[in-house]
């Protein structure tokens, strides 16, 4: 109950946040169709049985902004790399491994490869990805492991708070 | 004179995004294969659509247009690395193979 009537509002203040109109008939409009959407999702939660579990803490912010700056210092070298007039790369493929349990976590890890720019997920096993880096100095900042302990420390956090 | 300072950032980091989404449509004709391609494409959608974002709320201000950017760039940031990684897993299930310096010596041969 307290979780449909939290997704009700979070939908509702969406709506608001979207339409920036605040009429009467307007907000009416944005309360039938914040209800009628989480009447559909509890039905759908009915079929398949699996809640929405994304627990937020206080580590999250924290990572996006070191991700954030992991993504800025790779995208200049990629661009460094593109714009060399001899196009200076050398594509590698390798098996890294995975610490993370959840499938979220090594979701997160998995995205958070590829949104670096010069890697690239290509395959997801359970305790292992395939990563395709444009030179190898790419991968060395992943064989590093630093990203995948920040990751499952993450991942520990949001098993405590649950 | 504040606004005009807010202003020259917001377009310093328009003006960097475009460079950024410039240099990944670059790399996606100059780059031998569809591995590499998809490297470039992610340099247009992390940093270039990101700086762009951010410049473009500078030059909004705190207002409902902001919070819907802030929105875009949530979304962006989280379905683009899925769709790259989507589009190498077929690549690679499809037999691709990937591009190496070996492999254009072989050809050239």
């Amino acid at each position: 109950m307290f979780r449909s009537a939290l997704l009700f509002l979070v939908l509702f203040i969406t709506w608001l946040a979207l339409s920036g109109h605040y009429s009467i008939f307007l907000l009416i409009s944005g309360v039938v169709c914040a209800g009628l959407s989480t009447i559909l999702t509890l039905r759908m939660n009915k079929i398949d049985n699996l809640p929405p579990e994304v627990n937020f803490t206080y580590r999250l912010p924290l990572f996006w902004i070191w991700l954030a700056k992991e993504v800025t210092t790779s995208a200049i070298s990629v661009a460094y790399h593109i714009l060399h007039p001899k196009l200076p790369i050398n594509p590698i493929i390798q098996t890294i491994s995975a610490q993370q349990k959840t499938d979220v976590g090594l979701v997160t890890y998995a995205n958070s490869i590829t949104l670096t720019p010069g890697t690239l997920s290509t395959n997801v096993n359970k305790e292992s990805i395939e990563v395709h880096a444009l030179s190898k100095n790419f991968i060395e900042s992943l064989t590093d492991s630093e990203m995948n302990l920040k990751i499952a420390k993450l991942e520990k956090s949001q098993e405590t708070d649950s | 004179m504040n606004s005009i300072i807010i202003d020259i950032f917001g377009w310093i980091l328009i003006g960097s995004g475009a460079f950024f989404v410039m240099t990944g449509g670059l790399g996606l004709l100059r780059l031998p294969d569809v591995y590499c391609r998809i490297h470039a494409a992610g340099l247009t959608d992390t940093l270039g659509a990101g700086l762009m974002m951010v410049g473009l709320m500078l030059y909004a201000g705190a207002t409902l247009v902001t919070v819907k950017l802030i929105l875009v760039l949530v979304f962006l940031l989280f379905t683009s690395p899925t769709a790259s990684h989507a589009l190498a897993h077929a690549a690679r299930l499809d037999g691709v193979v990937p591009w190496t310096k070996k492999n254009t010596k072989e050809k050239r041969k």
